[in-house]
Parts: structure tokens; sequence; C-alpha cells
């Protein structure tokens, strides 16, 4: 039903650790973006990370969907790239997209949406999860880091950096 | 991971069960059979998260839409036995009671 991503490439870290990190190049449509989140959850079951499972999913989902959508204004002849990385504190993602980038200091700084609204959930669904998020300088790439289960607090919500 | 979902009515009470993923890709399909099954007078929406293993901001917006729709018609909708991380994820996202979260959960 879904396409599958066109390139998995697994690296070593430089301490020699293999398949600790997950790479993927894919077309942007969410047919894809189930794809790679199908390869996350057996990338993570592979280097033994079943508990990070739920929280890189979600927030992986929501980076794809806001690359595909806002990134790449759902053109299907564009791509999106990501990667899933092991760290010693638990799990980077990182997702580009093609677009024109946005600007993600406003977007952050902005409080999440009312309890009515329908939409503009999905940056406050990854801060939730995360320790740390990053946009490059254009905003069309995203990096999020998500503490191990044990670590993982609700919280303040995390620092931001360019 | 493939998602299927099953709509039951009683009455005016409505429930439906997602089994796999409420998430982008299936939320507009879900949409539709909602805004059909929601023509009917409809007191109360349930929807029971037992099978749901995933749920994104798209498939949030669905629960809340649906809350809205049911509130303008003096109905209202009820999330019921959802995993215990997805009762995390709508605990941090505090609708909880926002959403009439049942407090019993299913272990994940």
């Amino acid at each position: 039903m879904h396409a599958k991503p066109t390139k998995i490439v697994r690296r070593q870290n430089s301490d020699g650790c293999q398949a600790s990190t997950l790479l993927c190049d894919a077309p942007s449509y969410l047919g894809a973006a189930e794809g790679i989140c199908m390869l996350v959850r057996h990338f993570l079951m592979q280097i033994s990370m079943p508990q990070q499972v739920f929280s890189t999913e979600i927030v992986i989902r929501e980076c794809l969907n806001n690359a595909i959508h806002h990134g790449n204004e759902n053109d299907p002849d564009k791509r999106i790239k990501a990667s899933v990385a092991r760290t010693p504190d638990g799990i980077r993602i990182r997702v580009a997209d093609e677009g024109k980038g946005f600007d993600w200091k406003e977007t952050l700084a902005r409080r999440h949406a009312s309890d009515n609204e329908c939409c503009g959930r999905g940056l406050a669904l990854v801060k939730s999860y995360a320790s740390r998020i990053a946009f490059n300088r254009k905003g069309n790439v995203i990096t999020v880091e998500i503490p191990n289960q044990s670590a993982r607090r609700s919280e303040p919500w995390p620092q931001t950096t360019a | 991971m493939a998602t299927n979902y099953r709509v039951d009515r009683a009455g005016s009470s409505c429930t439906v069960t997602v089994s796999g993923a409420l998430t982008a890709i299936v939320v507009p399909e879900l949409r539709e059979v909602l805004k059909k099954e929601m023509e009917q007078p409809t007191r109360e929406l349930v929807f029971d998260l037992r099978e749901t293993t995933m749920l994104d901001s798209s498939g949030i917006g669905l629960l809340i839409a649906s809350s809205n729709s049911l509130a303008r018609a003096e109905g209202s909708i009820r999330v019921i036995n959802p995993m215990a991380e997805i009762y995390e994820l709508l605990s941090k996202m505090r609708l909880v009671a926002r959403l009439n979260v049942g407090s019993e959960h299913v272990q994940g």
C-alpha cells in the first residue's frame, strides 16, 4: 500500500557501533513517510531500543508531515531526507525538505493551539518529547534530540537553537 | 502498519474503533465517514482506541473537530481504552479533560 523509501544506508558511529544511523531518502508524500516510519521501528528494535519506538515515531511522523505539507508543499516530485541516529543520551532525528524554509523562531515562540483548534499541534507534539530542537538558518532542516526513556521530561519546553 | 476502522451505531450513540495508526494518512477518509455518520442524530461519539497504536497531530485534530461538531449539536465525545503511550501523549498535550479521555488505559 505504501511506497518504500528509495535509499536506506546504515552507518557506523565513530566508536564502531554498527547500525547506529538510519538514513532515508524518499519522495515527498505521506505513503513514503509511512515507509520511513516502518523502517524506523525496525531500526530501533535492531539496536535494542524498543522503549524509544513510540516517542521516536511520533516525532519523526510530525517532522515528515511538516516537511511534506509545509516544506515541499505537497509536491511529490520533491524529496524528503531523514536520519535517525543513536546517541549516548538517546536518539537524534534529522529531517530535511526541499522547500524554502520558514520563520522557525516565530513559530517556536508562538503558543500552541488553543483547546478548540483542530490543527497547529505538530511542533508542540515534537517539543513535548524533545530535549533539544534545532533548525538550520533557512528553516528547512530540523534536528530533534529525544532523551532516553528514563531521562525524559515533560516540562519545561526544550532548548531551541539555530 | 495497516489501519482499519469500524463504526457501530446504537441509537444516538456511535462508536468508532480504530485499529492501527490514527494518523495523517487515514484521517481524511475517516473524517468523511464521520461527517456522513453525524448526519444522523448523534448525542455521543465514542472513540475506542484499544487497538490504536499511534496517534499524531492529524488524529488529534480529528478528535477535536469531532468534539466541536458534537458540541454544536449538544452532544459529546469520549475517548476510551487508549494504550499507555497514547494516554501520556494526550496528557502532555493537556487534552485528557478536553477530549473526555477515560482514565483506564490499555498497557502498551
